[in-house]
């Protein structure tokens, strides 16, 4: 096939483009994994490298050192992510079906409720007590996963892709005598895959990377998830704050710049392998809602 | 008259103005004008959701959610005028008036902090769509799947690494002594160079480290949009002998165009508010770069840190609130005279 | 798309079990005569990995003796700051919270936080009652009210100098005791180690660095706030440290140590710490106190013996600080459900022998053994545990402390040298109310964070320029007013 010179300039672009940014995001990322598998002091003395110096596992030996709690955290945090992007994912899609369909005469009075929220904000105190307090919720797996649930942006945003959906196809399923409900199953969400994998992706890794929810609702380190385990290490180094504050003590068992990275690669770890995954049903999806779109 | 007719007929009423229904009720002997007016509005909206409640029933969940989770906190917005006192908890403590606002609008710094915040913002924001559009843009037209692929997994990888780690490289690659900036520079016989002490070239490694840190996240929803436009649209183009660049700005980006406005509009929303992790981790406490680096957030963090207080906290979220809520409403109300379909409300 | 439906409900059904389960392993134990209560206590810090073992430990004893069982809930250095006044304000039940000057502990206090232990020490906690000096009873209560059960070890706050002795000696120093010796120990690394920062600081260093000035004029910080010191020996000086000549002289001194390349010109960027760097070798000099310096002689004896750190005084200092009884302690949470027993409990866990070594080192036969000097020594390398990382220290007890083996040599000498040649703080048991000067507080915190701390470190092109900015900074924060609300106080406290 013939490719023309201005389609040529453009790949070429494209091409530079992505393998510049790609770089700049896989260098990082690098650095990373050869920092968990040197030897502390080497880091120290020389730097970030991307060929460690002195090769050593120490840093996960230590880590997996009592890996039952780290497989536990794991556990959680898999079932966290399962749950909230299944349930997460399917309220925000219903939500933003109804706020599109142009007989919900309300439809703008409660997008507007619903944004409202983006705005003001009443502060940590009132909701931790709200939590806590008034629902109860410490220390369980409901305070890390209905606070995340939905969001408004995610619900807006499948709302604007659901707007290009032509009222047509409704009109034809409504006359068959089809309720709100089974039009959006029926029709709505297959016609919406690409954005339902979008957000769905955004979701899950939202519950994924999550550690704030676990920080100020968890005490029982049984709940613990991944993240949070590395949140707590990679603050442990707060610590050294706190002496200058005041606090007359050694700063004993420091966790290690090796074993912060060590620990960063095991909590993102499985999501990177499992991404290509997740990817192939991703592009494969937006085609098929080309296709029938 | 059957009631479900009467029903119907009172439903158009409403729908149709207050004035004709009034003139309506009047005449049928109905009681005050306003209590009728509050009973048929009432009367109104129980019609509306009970003739198509499968749909309001979709909408229950979201509706009691942000009742619960956001509007029941909201509450808390008062302790911003009030000083906090355990005992006597969020509505018995004693008001202070505007006293908490006083330690930002006072410090000599209001003004800055908010222009950094609203211009880094706005930076991110422009930089972001550019690089997110293209990058989609690219992946979506660019031939070779497996390089795309790979691409589009690597692009999302930064999003993984926490700021605690990047700050730690930036420290790493611009610290005089031995950082790779500098001993790149040394090795080249040239002068080393304090980066930490030049607070101009800061905006640039923040903008980049934002770039870097939301491009690959941020393209696949705008690949997404473009995933669903009508390939028949793509192929009569061809067929009329158009170039790519004419095919993604008469196709492509008008097609975008939607989702453009819709997360210009939401990334709007959070004009006043500053990501504190990554200016905390990245610039640290190095002072002389504050004047040019620092936002509102880091601000309050360094004025409450070794004081908190629950009341100035507040009142300064409060700030960001009032603030992004001025601007939003403005530009939805703009871009609504545009075009109302893009509206957020 | 059903079968996503069914997916999902069933994980949420699996979840709500799973989550059921993980609460009810926390319910009640069956009732004995006198009712098991569950005494819920926040400590700071990350236990260790043994750290659930101990517990089942001290819980089973707990139970046999007051029939109570504890369940301790850690905040992590990195959310404490967030975390404990969320704690203390959402009113949930809190029995033991870990407390201390150096977390807002007035101030807290001062809120409603806590329960006033007045009535209730001696009946439910007579040992406590009995051991605490009146000094102590002063200083922990605040307004008139006891608040605090403060540790009963007291120690020194005295900054020192870690340098090593092989550079030392290599460069003709005999001690590194003055800021001549240091200048010319510094110069000496800088000059022949290649590969090292002299002082490879970072941002936690600050308060280190900024002690030594503190130290070397006999001055404290435990007083007010906000940049307003006084002096050990002179409790009616009250002023505003960056304001004095000292401060001048030691900024130029600063100024002209970081030209030479001393430390780091980003270390107010730097995270990492000046021990981290001296322990592995990337600088050669650092500043804390005796019990870090003891820490750090333990982790480079075991790679590098050869480096011999050394810690010094500065000479020049007429007294050193002592902690004040409130440096460490525990309080009685305002909401929590059984007082008494928790004080039952804090008393054994401070008196008993058994318990208290229990939280502080471990399992014996586990975690530590005796030799025959008494001191402790590893059972198995590698499984340690110690109580210290969850600041346990809150329980401090001198009776009952015991010393591991390899400790640095001198140390406990050391140790006993400081605290006999200390004095401690006149305002130990006086607490700055800062109610009406949060405002100023929050602004000098960021002209501190902005002008001060780059001056300290000497970061600064026109050192007469930057003070004169940091001058008018501070007064347009509010120093004055903090300077007048201090004396006023002060006057009060000792009578004009």
């Amino acid at each position: 096939m013939k490719v023309s010179r201005d389609r040529l300039y453009f790949n070429t672009s494209g091409y530079v483009l992505l393998t510049v940014l790609a770089g700049a995001c896989l260098l990082p990322f690098l650095l990373i994994v050869a920092g968990s598998v040197s030897d502390e002091t080497a880091i120290y003395t020389d730097g970030y490298r991307l060929i460690p110096r002195q090769f050593s596992l120490k840093s996960y030996g230590i880590i997996f050192r009592a890996p039952a709690s780290i497989l536990r955290a794991y556990a959680v945090t898999l079932m966290l992510t399962a749950a909230g992007t299944a349930l997460g994912l399917f309220l925000t899609a219903m939500t933003a079906f109804a706020l599109q369909t142009g007989d919900c005469k309300y439809r703008n009075v409660l997008a507007f409720y619903m944004y409202f929220t983006m705005l003001f904000n009443g502060g940590l105190t009132p909701f931790y007590i709200l939590m806590v307090r008034g629902l109860h919720l410490k220390n369980t797996y409901w305070a890390m996963l209905l606070p995340s649930l939905l969001s408004v942006w995610f619900i807006l945003l499948t709302r604007n892709y659901m707007k290009s959906i032509p009222r047509e196809v409704y009109e034809s399923a409504k006359i068959d005598g089809a309720g709100y409900f089974a039009m959006f199953l029926r029709i709505t969400m297959p016609l919406s895959v690409p954005v339902l994998a979008t957000i769905g992706l955004f979701i899950a890794l939202g519950y994924w990377n999550d550690w704030y929810y676990p920080m100020l609702f968890v005490e029982d380190s049984r709940l613990y998830p991944m993240q949070f385990f590395l949140y707590r290490l990679l603050n442990a180094a707060r610590f050294s704050e706190a002496v200058m504050k005041g606090a007359n003590v050694a700063t004993a068992n420091m966790p290690k710049e090796g074993m912060k990275m060590a620990m960063a690669v095991v909590a993102t770890g499985p999501i990177i392998f499992l991404y290509p995954f997740i990817q192939r049903f991703f592009i494969r999806g937006l085609m098929i809602g080309a296709v029938k779109g | 008259m059957a009631p479900s007719t009467w029903a119907r007929i009172m439903a158009t009423m409403a729908a149709l103005g207050t004035d004709v229904a009034n003139r309506t009720l009047s005449l049928t002997g109905g009681g005050s004008a306003a209590g009728m007016a509050r009973m048929r509005i009432g009367y109104g909206i129980t019609r509306e959701i009970w003739s198509k409640k499968t749909l309001y029933a979709m909408l229950l969940p979201a509706v009691v959610f942000f009742l619960v989770f956001h509007y029941i906190p909201l509450a808390g917005i008062i302790l911003a005028f009030k000083r906090y006192e355990y005992a006597k908890g969020m509505f018995l403590s004693p008001w202070n008036g505007l006293e908490n606002f006083r330690f930002f609008f006072c410090s000599g710094k209001a003004l800055r902090i908010t222009l950094n915040t609203v211009l880094y913002n706005l930076a991110f924001l422009s930089v972001g769509i550019v690089l997110q559009v293209s990058v989609a843009v690219f992946i979506s037209e660019v031939p070779g799947r497996a390089f795309k692929k790979t691409t589009q997994s690597i692009l999302f990888l930064p999003y993984f690494i926490s700021w605690v780690l990047v700050g730690a490289f930036v420290y790493n690659i611009f610290n005089y002594e031995f950082g790779a900036f500098n001993s790149l520079m040394r090795s080249l016989d040239l002068e080393p160079f304090n980066a930490y002490g030049r607070p101009e070239m800061w905006k640039y490694v923040l903008m980049a480290a934002n770039a870097w840190k939301w491009t690959g996240y941020g393209s696949i929803i705008y690949l997404a949009s473009i995933m669903s436009i009508d390939p028949e649209l793509y192929d009569s183009a061809k067929i009329d002998g158009a170039g790519i660049l004419q095919v993604i700005i008469h196709i492509t980006l008008p097609k975008l165009k939607p989702t453009i406005v819709l997360l210009l509009l939401l990334n709007l929303s959070r004009v006043l508010r500053g990501d504190f992790q990554m200016f905390y981790q990245i610039v640290g406490d190095s002072g002389q770069l504050f004047d040019a680096t620092d936002v509102i957030d880091t601000f309050v963090f360094r004025a409450l840190v070794r004081n908190f207080n629950i009341g100035m906290a507040s009142a300064a979220g409060f700030y960001q609130s009032v603030f992004c809520f001025v601007i939003i409403v403005s530009v939805n109300a703009v871009i609504r005279k545009v075009n109302s379909d893009y509206a957020l409300f | 798309m059903k079968k996503l439906c069914c997916i999902s409900i069933g994980l949420i059904l699996m979840m709500t079990a799973l989550g059921g389960f993980a609460a009810g392993q926390k319910a009640a134990q069956p009732d004995k005569a006198t009712e098991r209560v569950e005494i819920i206590a926040y400590l700071l810090g990350e236990p260790d990995t043994e750290f659930g073992e101990v517990m089942a430990e001290v819980n089973e004893q707990l139970v046999e003796r007051v029939n109570a069982t504890l369940t301790v809930n850690t905040l992590g250095w990195g959310d404490y700051d967030t975390k404990y006044p969320l704690i203390l304000a959402s009113g949930e039940p809190v029995d033991l919270i870990y407390a201390a000057n150096w977390n807002n502990f007035s101030v807290e206090a001062r809120k409603g936080g806590y329960l006033p232990l007045d009535d209730l020490l001696q009946k439910a906690a007579p040992k406590i009652y009995a051991s605490l000096p009146e000094a102590a009873f002063n200083e922990c209560s605040i307004d008139g009210k006891l608040y605090m059960v403060p540790t009963l070890k007291s120690s020194s706050l005295a900054h020192g100098l870690v340098v090593r002795a092989d550079l030392r000696k290599e460069y003709g120093i005999d001690a590194v005791d003055s800021w001549e010796s240091l200048g010319r120990y510094l110069e000496g690394v800088k000059a022949n180690e290649p590969g090292i920062i002299p002082f490879n600081a970072g941002i936690n260093d600050t308060g280190m660095y900024a002690s030594l000035l503190v130290n070397e004029f006999g001055w404290t910080w435990n007083c007010f706030a906000g940049g307003v010191f006084s002096e050990l020996q002179d409790p009616k000086s009250v002023f505003a440290w960056y304001l004095t000549p000292e401060f001048e002289e030691f900024a130029g001194r600063s100024r002209q140590w970081a030209d030479k390349g001393y430390w780091p010109k980003a270390v107010l960027s730097n995270k990492l710490t000046g021990k981290d760097a001296f322990i592995a070798g990337t600088g050669a000099f650092f500043i804390t106190n005796i019990t870090d310096m003891n820490d750090t002689y333990r982790q480079v004896v075991k790679d590098h013996p050869d480096w011999e750190p050394e810690w010094y005084l500065l000479e020049s200092a007429p007294v050193t600080e002592l902690t004040s009884f409130t440096q460490d302690g525990f309080c009685i949470g305002a909401t929590s459900k059984h007082p008494e027993r928790a004080l039952q409990v804090l008393e054994l866990l401070k008196h008993d022998e058994e318990l208290y070594t229990l939280m502080y080192y471990g399992i014996k036969g586990k975690h530590w053994d005796e030799n025959s000097q008494g001191q402790l020594v590893e059972v198995t390398p590698g499984v340690s545990y110690s109580g210290e990382s969850i600041s346990v220290w809150g329980f401090g007890n001198p009776e009952h402390t015991r010393y591991p083996a390899n400790i640095m040599p001198g140390y406990e000498e050391k140790v006993k040298w400081l605290v006999d040649m200390g004095v401690s703080n006149p305002y130990a048991s006086f607490s700055f109310d800062i109610n009406s000067i949060q405002t100023d507080l929050a602004n000098l915190s960021n002209v501190y964070a902005q002008y001060g701390n780059p001056i300290v470190w000497g970061l600064v092109e026109d050192l007469d320029a930057a003070l004169a900015q940091l001058k008018d900074q501070m007064s347009k924060a509010g120093i004055g007013k903090v300077l007048s609300e201090a004396k006023e106080q002060s006057a009060g406290y000792f009578g004009g």
